[in-house]
């Protein structure tokens, strides 16, 4: 997502990213990847458990389209940082407008069922267009 | 959201395949999660509500830091 930033300001839209794990580890993380956008804790699992996100077990790193996210994410260049609170957590992600409106969502089911980031910003030049 | 579209957004299009959706009622995701308050990385208190408040967000769950 991070090499998306600029489009998303383009977009006239505000990017942020909510992980687990503890203040130092998200401003590590920061250093390590050089972000700008907001990047949150949620070390309680609160927000995580609002939208309804589960974890996963050991025996989805064999599913084939792991393997296969995994031979993409090798070949964009993308390296795997330190493991996380929870490594089996899953991810997603959300575009949200003006009055609690939902525009977008992905619910991971596996480690490598990530968002398009054009999907998310197809969505936000679409409403920045009404 | 109608007892239809929630079931949509629950068995549908927003689980694991992702897509664009529009809803608006107090059960939405951003409903559920704007009043939910969070430190930034910065150590600032961010409410999550307040970042599509005046225009949209984009809000990514980091499966981890990584």
């Amino acid at each position: 997502m991070r090499e998306h930033e600029a489009q998303f300001k383009q977009a006239g839209a505000n990017l942020a990213a909510v992980g687990l794990g503890d203040m130092n580890y998200a401003r590590l993380f920061r250093e390590e990847t050089g972000i700008a956008f907001p990047l949150m804790v949620d070390e309680d699992r609160a927000a995580y458990q609002a939208a309804e996100l589960k974890s996963e077990n050991l025996l989805h790193l064999l599913r084939r389209d792991n393997a296969a996210a995994r031979a993409r994410a090798k070949a964009a260049g993308h390296r795997q940082h330190r493991l996380g609170q929870n490594p089996f957590q899953l991810g997603a992600s959300f575009v949200f407008g003006p009055g609690n409106r939902d525009l977008f969502v992905h619910i991971s089911r596996t480690f490598g069922d990530n968002a398009d980031p054009q999907a998310l910003l197809s969505v936000l030049r679409c409403e920045a267009s009404q | 959201m109608t007892k239809a579209g929630k079931e949509e957004l629950s068995g549908g299009q927003s689980r694991g395949i992702g897509g664009p959706v529009e809803w608006a009622m107090a059960d939405t995701f951003s409903a559920k999660l704007a009043n939910i308050v969070l430190p930034e990385a910065g150590g600032k208190q961010v409410r999550l509500g307040s970042l599509w408040e005046t225009g949209p967000a984009a809000l990514v769950f980091l499966r981890h830091y990584g």
